[in-house]
């Protein structure tokens, strides 16, 4: 038998030429679909291309009309480029590397709007499974000023406890206890009979004839007797009255001490339910916190999705390194190499961006995700000047992830001469509009160990802010509208810090100052002050009312007092 | 598929030797078990193709073998991790990994070296076996398959009616 197919050799051939034939013809639509693909499963949305062209002689590939859907924004593409072009190192292919010298990016451009929605379809996300855990999406932040619908005062006045009325209570108890005590001690002291008997008494000693010398001493003897009697009686109702007297007095102090209690209640339930201007916080935060908090979220959903370009997960194994691939089954163990290069690396990236105003042109280098093989970042610059709108932009940051466990981000940023236009700040009840502008701004951010803390300084100058209302009456507003239309220039540094770990972003904190906390404190100051003035002279009224009514019971035992007062001042008006 | 099905029956049946039927079978066990578009699966297509071996057979097992690494891809997995992270092996595994070729292969894949070292290891075995597959059923099986009741009723089927219309057009290895 023969064991040899000479045959085979010419079908082999060609079948690789055929093989080879339609890798050629079909190379620009395998790259482009691989790029599609890839590209998809790292964003989490549609990566399209118009096409791409692969040239073997110098091996290159050229994509045209990239487009990068934004995941959150589907009608929106985060990244369109209308070229990039690259060149390979085909040796390194062979030892299945990408390595790319040269790679240029013309007509790079942010947020331009979709024909049609990029959101994966069902199937598509299931393959984008692995995507790395993404922060939370910030809470859309909209700012709501405190209401100014001040709550009834007769409404305050039966759901809070009054000082004043506690007293006329207070009082009233008093009154009654010493209106017992009085009675009982009056009844204890000699009456008006007792009085009449004394003088009785006293006109028949002077009616009775005087018998001898005795007679006479002894009827003086008995008048002197009465008398002292009579004084020591009197004494004790003088005393007795003195004591009411003081009694009644104490009580009248009390109920002006009652009424002033009123006014102070109503002093402190109006501060109570109106707001301080401290109360109030840091306004400049309300107004510009949730752009500056949404910015902060949107940047890091962006670094958390772009992170395995420069970081892949790999898991050592004594000298081995067990590498997952982005995409493909299985996982590839990397040995030590004799001359270690990154599986992907584009040495040198320009970037051309083209904004409204001009073109952003930027270097990127070593961009890789094996930077601990490279053993250099990530670096990149942007530069641009006296474009339409803006003076300067100067970007610059370092990605360095060589040591994975103490991986170190930043990037600085400072435009000049940014003119701002219709830039909206917050909504809800106060829809601030940073209508035109001219701003600078200086951001230094740094992600190290998962804490990303930046900060920042802004520069305002010919500011038009403006108050977009939509209805409604809160006064607060009004006076916030107003300081902000006034304000021209304004400045304000903050800092933004964050936890970045596998769950996402947490612990989000911003601090900010501005020159604007003044201005707008102030014009805020004055209306509370209004408001908190009204609100205590309704309060004043209310509680002057129901205290009044309460006063009332206390005059009629005020008055049972006078009237034991009468009655001893009576008794010592009929003393002889 | 029904076409390569009926052929390699005709060819099970034929008096073609079954040494190129099993090894084709082994070919077709390397290029079902690893994955299809590794380079290495060339030249296996190239020694399929210069060495006389069943073409039918080895097609129809590709296909079929490719199946079943899908359901064994977990194993195969397991099974290249732990070749390529065994200590003992590591200077090899080094060595090649240096070298232009087995770069390209890809054999630092987990996958790829379990697949290929399970296809490998049970190359020969496979090959023996089905040696002694083939030939017993064509001297015990095949005579009484012919003769049995339930081929009777098979012949009288339109399956067999176009197996034996397909047959009668020819082809082979």
């Amino acid at each position: 038998m023969k064991w040899i197919r000479w045959w085979g050799i010419a079908v082999f051939a060609a079948m690789v030429a055929v093989i080879l034939a339609a890798w050629f013809l079909l190379a620009g639509y395998v790259v482009e679909r691989a790029v599609e693909t890839a590209g998809a499963r790292i964003v989490g949305a549609k990566v399209e291309l118009d096409g791409a062209d692969l040239t073997i002689s110098p091996l290159g590939v050229t994509l045209k009309g990239l487009q990068v859907t934004d995941p959150d924004l589907p009608m929106t593409n985060a990244i369109e480029a209308r070229r990039i072009v690259f060149s390979l190192e085909a040796p390194a292919l062979f030892r299945r590397k990408v390595i790319i010298d040269a790679l240029d990016v013309e007509g790079l451009r942010f947020g331009t709007p979709r024909k049609s929605s990029g959101a994966l379809t069902r199937g598509s996300k299931k393959r984008t499974a692995e995507r790395p855990s993404l922060p939370q999406e910030g809470a859309r932040q909209r700012l709501n000023l405190p209401a100014f619908d001040l709550p009834d005062a007769k409404e305050i006045i039966r759901r809070e406890r009054l000082r004043s009325v506690e007293l006329v209570e207070s009082i009233r108890e008093d009154i009654e206890k010493d209106r017992i005590r009085w009675k009982k001690d009056i009844e204890g002291l000699p009456d008006r009979d007792r009085i009449e008997e004394y003088r009785r008494r006293m006109e028949g000693l002077g009616s009775v004839g005087k018998e001898g010398l005795a007679g006479i001493l002894a009827g003086a003897g008995e008048f002197m007797r009465l008398q002292k009697e009579l004084k020591d009686d009197l004494e004790r109702i003088s005393k007795a009255t003195r004591g009411l007297e003081e009694t009644i007095r104490s009580y009248e102090r009390k109920i002006e001490a009652v009424r002033r209690a009123a006014e102070e209640d109503a002093r402190r339930l109006a501060e109570k339910y109106t707001l301080s201007a401290e109360g109030l916080g840091n306004i400049s935060l309300l107004i510009f916190g949730a752009r500056i908090t949404a910015l902060t979220d949107r940047a890091v959903r962006w670094y958390v999705r772009l992170r395995p370009l420069v970081e892949r997960v790999k898991e050592k194994r004594g000298a081995k390194e067990i590498i997952r691939p982005l995409r493909g089954r299985g996982v590839y163990v990397r040995f030590r190499e004799r001359h270690p290069s990154p599986d992907l690396l584009v040495r040198r990236a320009r970037l051309s961006v083209s904004l409204p105003g001009g073109d952003v042109h930027g270097s990127v280098t070593n961009i890789t995700p094996d930077q601990d093989v490279l053993g250099r970042p990530l670096e990149y610059r942007f530069l641009a000047e006296r474009l339409e709108g803006l003076k300067s932009l100067d970007l610059a940051g370092v990605i360095d992830h060589v040591d994975p466990a103490r991986s170190r981000d930043s990037a600085d940023l400072k435009l000049r001469g940014y003119r701002v236009n219709e830039l909206s700040l917050a909504g809800g009840e106060l829809p601030v509009v940073l209508k035109k502008a001219l701003a600078d701004l200086d951001v230094r951010a740094a992600l190290s160990g998962g804490r990303l803390r930046a900060d920042f300084s802004a520069a305002f100058a010919s500011a038009d802010i403006r108050v977009e209302r939509t209805g409604g009456d809160n006064p607060l507003v009004e006076a916030l509208a107003a300081a902000l239309a006034a304000t021209e220039d304004f400045g304000m540094k903050g800092e933004v810090t964050a936890t970045l770990g596998e769950g996402g972003i947490t612990n989000l904190e911003l601090v900010l100052q501005s020159d604007l906390d003044e201005v707008l404190g102030d014009a805020v100051a004055g209306v509370i002050r209004k408001l908190a003035a009204g609100l205590e002279k309704e309060l004043g009224s209310a509680i002057a009312e129901r205290v009044e009514g309460e006063l009332g019971g206390l005059e009629t035992g005020l008055g049972v007092l006078e009237g034991l007062k009468k009655e001893l001042t009576g008794r010592l008006g009929k003393a002889p | 598929m029904l076409s390569l099905i009926f052929r390699l029956i005709r060819t099970l049946n034929s008096e073609s030797e079954p040494a190129q039927i099993s090894l084709a079978f082994c070919f077709a066990m390397v290029a079902g078990f690893t994955p299809l578009a590794s380079p290495h699966n060339i030249l296996v297509l190239f020694l399929v193709l210069i060495i006389r071996v069943n073409l039918t057979a080895f097609t129809l097992g590709t296909v079929f073998l490719g199946g079943v690494a899908y359901l064994m891809d977990p194993l195969f997995h397991r099974i290249g991790l732990f070749l390529l992270t065994m200590d003992a092996l590591e200077p090899l595994w080094t060595a090649l990994y240096n070298t232009t070729p087995f770069r390209l292969i890809g054999f630092n894949n987990t996958i790829l070296m379990g697949s290929l070292a399970v296809s490998l290891v049970l190359f020969f075995p496979l090959f023996i076996a089905s040696n002694l597959v083939i030939r017993s059923y064509r001297e015990h099986i095949m005579a009484w398959v012919r003769k049995s009741r339930i081929v009777g009723v098979f012949r009288a089927t339109r399956l067999y009616r176009a197996y034996r219309a397909y047959t009668g057009l020819g082809g082979g290895a």
